[in-house]
């Protein structure tokens, strides 16, 4: 007996499916089907992960697939035979879906009449006027190519629809083929669709009455059932109907845009015009036989590959940028090559790190190039718009993301579906801590009173794990984006993105990466932006041209590493996380790909799969560097045996393993999404039996395994180590040459990284570089250098951008106004300018007006009077002094209210001289403490940190006159003092001093006290990182 | 006589009418009103305090200092009423109240003073008054009804009549404490004006220059300078008390103690007056349900709560709760006086009586919720598609629900198993839901006809068992 499955919904027909495609599938291999199509409705977003699946697991089946369209009473079906019918399904669900607001659909009779290649199955009503209706067109517009799709679900009417689709079929001459109208891959999820219908409604299940489904035909059905409900012929059409849908995934085909190449030339020979081309500009004084044979074998592996296009769309994309001056790096698998140096995609000069082009892109992998741009985040915009102009609208979109329904959203869902009230529910959530390691969500459930044996309980909880990751919408890609040669939407439908005059496709990267389709990334990055403007700085104050190219040649800098080692990198890229500075001076890089491996190190992945430790240990030579094979040497070698980047573990499984390149593949994908599917755990026989056959250790291989679990999600690749890595050079070279610009840059690039203006502004102070208030004589709108004394010293001049309130047309206005000799000199002036009542007195409280009036409180106070605004009073400078005067206190909350900073006092000082603190020791006295000895530090809470990785415990920076005091909190301290753990913005901390290696102090928290009161309207709102 | 006002801030006043059978427990417990619109703790019970719960604090963080946390959400109705319970209360005193909605009174009281013989003792007859109803409070006087309640809300108490007094004790008031727009309170402490004594000392006319006039007139109407209407408090007409419980209560006889305490209030209302009453209605607000009213009527008028409490524990023994009951409310809407005309009780006459006279005598007798018609539910589970509601239950639609044609008549209210010979003439029909009430049914049902020619509707379980279901007619 043969049966094909024609209607299918998987759960990308949100809140209806009830079934991930991939479930889909394998059940109906399982079962014994023949061919399953998948059609969702008005999409094909399911589609490829049901076609990866196939793939992967070598399933017999066949996939086809369709989509099923509603329209004014009529369900209909569309499948696809051949690549040409795929196009116009495509080009359908694309205009469906262009007409309305994402996440719906409009379909019109005019698209109907359209279809000349997809084949039809027809849903009637039931109701005879619209039926006949509809297949009077059906059999115009469709002829040989429709079919009525009789379901039988064993429902009350049943036996009079199935009696009027015959009588239809006999009348209109149409065939009658078996469907299933599944929603759901075995009968068990019968519960979770009901939810899902809940969820749709906006009701609770309970509730829904004769609209839920009635019982559980609608799962996938074993022959032996289907072949008692369907009469033979109609079983014998689904087969026929999927034979003739031949088309498959893998003939997708992306064609690149045309355009990229001159007419006359190949692509081959085109990109090697531009390498070579390139070769002059990096390497002026000629290039050395290695790196010749390197540009070769990386240009054979390209063209083998058939990557050229892809390279020379990024570099047609970086040359815009570089033409517009705007800053940018090339990150990813490919990109740390020769030939991505040569087309100035990157700026990593490759003699500097040796770094093999063959381990980021390999050809038994077989994974796509991997290549994403980072812009300067303020200027990413203008290049999506010339890609837009460039290529068309039709020929470029945005990928797609997936929103999948995480904890949070399955348990307030699930719980509103099962008639739980809100207000309960969000006590769970709120209370529900998914940082504790100790204790999963179920147990803290349990912890709030809900009984896991009951019914109600077991309900909620196995629902809830049932619908996290579940899909709920499509989103948009941050940047990553698709381009084709053709009209994108014969490839993929294209759909309207939540953003106006974006569009999206209906596969996100995964997808894209399964069908072997490229999509080019256009990320922002704050810290470019941070640099091209210090570059600016320096070029206008000290006449020297920057770039980032021209600082990695001139080779590793020892002092800017000795800079690093000492964790001074606040500002500096990705190494100025806490985490990061605490592990500088134990790592002590010292060059390039010492920095490579910090970022990488310092990652959930490598903590979790405890190979930090042994790293240190072995640089630091206490621990001999050993390999089990020479295989896993050439692998670990660079790391001294410890695997730290994702490329290597999966490098590992491969050589010690033996897995194929797919298998490797696979597995990179599975570590990418593990947390959300669970897959890594099917390759964990595979990966122990391997190595335990190649005459590995059981030991070694459990342990690489558990490394792989712990790489997880959380697994960082070299390939953007690499490049991330230079970025925190160079930044960290200007911090130490120009430290003036550097700071000035940072702060006008904000927001960005990872400390606020204050604390940007406290560094820098610490450095000795002199910060000037904001003045309305004498800021920009910018903070700009200010020459002090003697030249070639600088301070910096706070700009009026700091000035909360104040709009940048405001303060253009009062920089354009402003006459450089006479300045402004009274109060008058300052009205002249026409600026309304509330800049005004932003700049009043800011103490902009300082140099006018005496203080911040008489200049607003004078601003606020509505008499002198009348011309004839405007001289009139009638009024008597204003009798309250700012005190320091005053001065500092005023500060933090209007610029968010102070360069006055620091709240730990002010406090200190008040008396209002007891005796503590200051950041800069705790180096002077022994270790394990008993101290009392205060501070104001700016950061407080907890880490997934770090078993519950809590960073809390504390910050006083002097600098950061790395407050650590044990778990259970936090628990047992909930109140001063939360709420504290200015907290006293009695510990205990611990003295790391290198150097790296922390104080280990015993009490914790909330000393807010003292301050309480302190407006340094602390950054918390969940 | 100079004018002197009286403030009187109920700062936990929600919070203090929830009723605690326990007192000691109620006290263990945090106990929270939760201003669900922002999301904020507005009032807290002591130990609530000792956990460091504050006001202004979100739920998440107020309920991770405590997992025990009780919450309620803030109702401005619960505290309007029961500032009508004070005010009644206090009018016994003081002629002329006036209410600032939802938390606090204005007493004028400079023409009593010589009734009472001074500040102090009316001070402390007040007190004795206040201290009865078993509600926090903080109390000050002074020269306007605005100051009073600046320093009242200030929790500055001070009971005095001296000019020199008020002042020092106003002047300490924060801005934040006054009743003008939150703009203007940036506007001033962004010029470093933080307390009533720093605005007081600036001259007026500089304010005008640079503040609208509702700032102006309130400072004035602030430092008694200018006058300042209010509507007085007069006493309503009919007796209305709503109590809401900090536990939910089930069985009737537990609901004896608070509505005592609702009696008890009557019962002084009625002796004020000098009034009685021969009916009263007494509401039970049933978690998820609606309220049960249960009307008490006396032949005999009556005021006093322990004849009250006598028929209505009578009453209760036929009233049935459905839900936890979580609120209550006495309601008299006749006053008599206390001496009334008796009525000729056998003057009534017998007449013919309509459908809808009878509905009503019998829902008068029964209750309402006795008289009853069966409608459909939109329900797939055939013994739930069914159901009685009370005739007088009006937003049930039975035409809404869909009727299938294959559904029997008469519908067995248990199923039987099936015990005759039967030919199956239509089906199946696949019923298989209901896991969420964890009422599950797996059933085919089937049309059958038996020997007898009848149609059954009879259904098979997934254990090949059979049952008859229905008759069809």
């Amino acid at each position: 007996m043969a049966y094909a499955e024609l209607f299918c919904q998987s759960n990308f027909s949100f809140l209806v499916g009830a079934s991930h495609p991939q479930e889909l599938v394998r059940q109906a291999d399982f079962l014994g089907y023949d061919a399953i199509a998948i059609t969702d409705e008005c999409s094909v977003a399911g589609v490829v992960r049901a076609y990866t699946e196939i793939k992967r697991h070598h399933l017999g089946i066949k996939l086809i697939v369709g989509s099923l369209f509603r329209l004014q009473g009529l369900e209909l079906i569309l499948l696809c035979p051949h690549r040409q019918a795929y196009a116009e399904l495509c080009r359908i669900i694309t205009n469906a879906r262009r007409r309305s607001a994402k996440g719906h659909y409009k379909l019109t009779r005019w698209d109907l009449k359209t279809v000349k290649h997809c084949l039809a199955i027809w849903l009637p009503s039931g109701k005879a006027d619209i039926d006949d209706e509809w297949s009077r067109l059906l059999i115009k517009h469709y002829p040989d190519r429709v079919w009525i799709g009789c379901r039988r679900y064993l429902s009350a009417s049943e036996p009079e629809y199935l009696q009027h689709c015959e009588s239809l079929s006999a009348t209109y001459q149409l065939p009658i083929c078996a469907v299933g109208g599944v929603l759901m891959h075995v009968a068990q999820r019968q519960s979770l669709q009901h939810v899902l219908h809940a969820i749709r409604e906006h009701t609770q299940v309970s509730k829904l009455g004769k609209q839920a489904l009635s019982n559980c035909e609608r799962a996938l059905r074993p022959l032996s059932k289907l072949t008692k409900l369907f009469p033979a012929s109609w079983r014998k059409q689904t087969t026929a109907i999927a034979a003739q849908c031949q088309f498959c995934m893998s003939e997708l085909q992306y064609e690149y845009p045309a355009e990229l190449v001159p007419q006359n030339k190949t692509p081959q020979q085109h990109l090697r015009d531009l390498v070579e081309k390139g070769v002059e500009i990096r390497f002026p004084e000629g290039i050395s036989k290695d790196i010749r044979a390197i540009i070769e074998k990386e240009l054979t592996l390209i063209a083998e590959q058939r990557y050229e296009y892809f390279f020379l769309t990024i570099h047609d994309i970086v040359q815009f940028a570089k033409s517009r001056h705007i800053l940018y790096q090339g990150r990813g698998s490919a990109a740390n090559s020769v030939v991505c140096y040569c087309l100035e995609i990157t700026a990593v000069d490759p003699r500097q790190i040796n770094v093999l082009f063959e381990r980021f892109i390999s050809k038994e992998r077989n994974e796509p190039p991997d290549i994403d741009v980072d812009f300067e985040h303020e200027r990413r915009e203008e290049v999506i718009q010339y890609i837009y102009q460039k290529y068309g609208r039709e020929r470029t979109a945005l990928a797609a993301t997936v929103i999948t329904y995480r904890f949070k959203s399955a348990l307030r869902e699930v719980g509103k579906a099962l008639g739980i009230n809100e207000t309960q529910l969000d006590y769970f959530i709120k209370n529900v801590n998914r940082r504790d390691r100790g204790l999963d969500w179920q147990s803290q459930l349990t912890e709030l009173g809900v009984d896991p044996e009951s019914h109600y309980g077991q309900q909620l909880i196995s629902l809830v794990n049932e619908i996290m990751g579940f899909p709920r919408h499509l989103s948009q890609h941050v940047g990553g984006f698709v381009i084709s040669a053709g009209p994108l939407y014969q490839l993929v439908p294209v759909e309207n993105a939540s953003m106006p005059e974006r569009s999206v496709i209906q596969w996100d990267k995964d997808d894209l990466e399964s069908l072997g389709l490229l999509k080019v990334d256009v990320l922002a990055l704050g810290m470019l932006t941070a640099i091209r403007k210090a570059f600016q700085l320096v070029e206008q104050h000290y006449g020297k041209t920057l770039s980032i190219a021209g600082i990695t040649k001139m080779k590793d800098d020892p002092e800017v590493y000795r800079m690093i080692q000492q964790a001074d990198t606040v500002g500096v890229f990705q190494i100025e996380s806490r985490a990061q500075m605490s592990m500088l001076p134990r790592l002590k890089p010292k060059t390039y790909y010492d920095l490579v491996v910090q970022i990488a190190i310092v990652r959930p992945g490598p903590i979790q799969g405890d190979m930090v430790h042994p790293y240190l240990l072995r640089r630091e030579g206490k621990e001999a560097v050993t390999y089990p094979s020479k295989d896993v040497e050439t692998v670990l070698s660079r790391t001294m045996g410890v695997p730290i980047f994702q490329e290597q573990v999966i490098q590992l499984a491969m050589v010690a393993a033996g897995f194929s390149g797919g298998e490797a593949d696979q597995l990179r994908r599975a570590m990418a999404s593990w947390k959300k599917n669970g897959e890594l755990l099917q390759f964990k026989s595979k990966l122990v039996n391997g190595m335990l056959e190649r005459g590995y250790q059981k030991s070694f291989a459990e342990q690489i395994f558990q490394q792989i679990l712990g790489f997880g999600e959380y697994g960082f690749p070299e390939s953007h180590s690499a490049s991330f890595a230079v970025l925190a050079y160079v930044s960290s070279w200007l911090k130490y040459y120009y430290p003036q610009a550097f700071y000035t840059a940072l702060l006008n690039s904000w927001p960005m990284g990872f400390y606020s203006p204050s604390q940007l502004v406290q560094d820098a102070r610490r450095h000795g570089i002199p910060v000037l208030p904001v003045c309305v004589n004498q800021s920009q709108y910018d903070h700009v250098m200010q020459p002090v004394a003697q030249q070639q010293h600088f301070a910096i001049r706070l700009g009026l951008r700091l000035v909360k309130g104040l709009s940048v047309q405001a303060a253009e206005k009062l920089v354009t106004s402003r006459d450089p000799v006479t300045s402004f000199t009274s109060m008058a002036d300052i009205n002249a300018l026409g600026l309304n009542i509330g800049q005004m007195e932003a700049l009043a409280s800011a103490d902009a007006l300082h140099s006018i009036q005496s203080n911040r409180y008489q200049a607003r106070w004078s601003l606020m009077d509505t008499l002198p605004s009348l011309p004839l009073f405007d001289n009139a400078d009638s009024e008597h002094d204003y009798p309250l005067r700012p005190s320091d206190m005053d001065n500092l909350l005023e500060d933090y209210a209007t610029l968010g900073l102070t360069i006055g006092r620091h709240p730990i000082a002010l406090l200190k001289d008040a008396k209002l603190l007891d005796a503590f020791t200051s950041a800069s006295e705790l180096i002077q403490c022994s270790h394990k000895s008993l101290v009392t530090v205060v501070g104001v809470v700016t950061g407080r940190q907890a880490p997934g990785t770090a078993s519950g415990v809590t960073f809390i920076t504390l910050e006083d006159h002097t600098g950061n005091i790395n407050v650590i909190v044990w778990q259970a301290t936090a628990r047992s003092q909930k109140q001063a753990y939360l709420k504290s913005k200015i907290m006293k901390v009695k510990g205990i001093v611990e003295r790391g290696d290198g150097g790296v102090i922390h104080v280990i928290a015993g009490k914790l006290f909330d000393e807010s009161h003292l301050l309480n309207e302190l407006h340094t709102s602390s950054r918390e990182f969940h | 006589m100079s004018p002197i006002w009286l403030y009187l801030h109920f700062p936990n006043l929600q919070l203090n009418t929830l009723f605690s059978g326990n007192t000691g427990s109620h006290e263990t417990l945090p106990v929270v009103v939760l201003d669900a619109k922002k999301n904020q703790v507005c009032q807290r019970n002591g130990s609530a305090r000792k956990l460091g719960i504050q006001c202004g604090m979100g739920l998440a963080t107020a309920s991770s200092l405590s997992q025990q946390l009780q919450v309620v959400s803030y109702c401005r109705e619960v505290e309007e009423s029961q500032l009508n319970v004070i005010a009644e209360t206090l009018y016994q005193l003081t002629s002329d109240i006036c209410f600032f909605q939802p938390d606090g009174l204005a007493l004028r009281i400079h023409n009593m003073l010589n009734l009472y013989g001074g500040l102090q003792p009316y001070w402390n007859m007040l007190r004795e008054h206040l201290t009865r109803l078993h509600i926090e409070y903080q109390a000050s006087t002074a020269w306007s009804p605005l100051a009073a309640r600046v320093m009242a809300r200030n929790q500055i108490n001070t009971i005095s009549d001296q000019r020199d007094n008020i002042k020092t004790a106003l002047g300490q008031c924060t801005i934040d404490s006054l009743d003008i727009h939150n703009k203007d309170k940036q506007k001033l402490k962004r010029v470093g004006l933080h307390t009533v004594a720093d605005i007081v000392a600036l001259p007026l006319k500089d304010i005008a220059r640079r503040f609208d006039s509702y700032l102006v007139t309130y400072l004035g109407r602030l430092k008694g300078e200018l006058h300042h209407p209010l509507p007085f408090f007069h006493p309503p007409e009919y007796f209305y008390r709503y109590l809401e419980l900090l536990y939910e209560i089930e069985k009737t006889d537990t609901l004896i103690p608070p509505v005592k305490r609702l009696l008890n209030e009557l019962e002084s209302f009625l002796k004020i007056r000098n009034h009685t009453t021969s009916e009263l209605t007494l509401t039970l607000y049933q978690r998820d349900h609606t309220p049960l009213e249960v009307t008490l009527g006396s032949a005999q008028c009556e005021y006093r709560a322990q004849s009250w409490l006598k028929l209505l524990s009578l009453k209760f023994e036929s009233v049935t709760l459905t839900a936890p009951v979580y609120a209550i409310s006495i309601r008299v809407d006749k006053l008599q006086e206390l001496n009334p005309v008796r009525q000729d009780m056998f003057a009534g006459k017998q007449a013919q009586i309509s459908t809808l006279q009878l509905r009503a005598i019998l829902e008068a007798k029964l209750g309402a919720s006795a008289v009853q018609q069966l409608c459909y539910v939109s329900e797939h589970r055939p013994e739930y598609s069914q159901k009685q509601v009370p005739l007088s239950d009006t937003d049930v639609d039975a035409a809404s629900v869909d009727i299938l044609p294959d559904r029997p008549g008469f519908l067995l209210s248990e199923p039987l198993p099936l015990q005759e010979k039967v030919t199956v003439i239509r089906g199946p029909e696949r019923i298989s839901t209901g896991w969420w009430d964890n009422q599950q049914a797996v059933r085919d049902y089937f049309i059958a006809r038996n020997q007898f020619g009848q149609l059954l509707w009879i259904f098979r379980t997934p254990h090949n068992y059979w049952y008859q279901h229905g008759l069809f007619c």
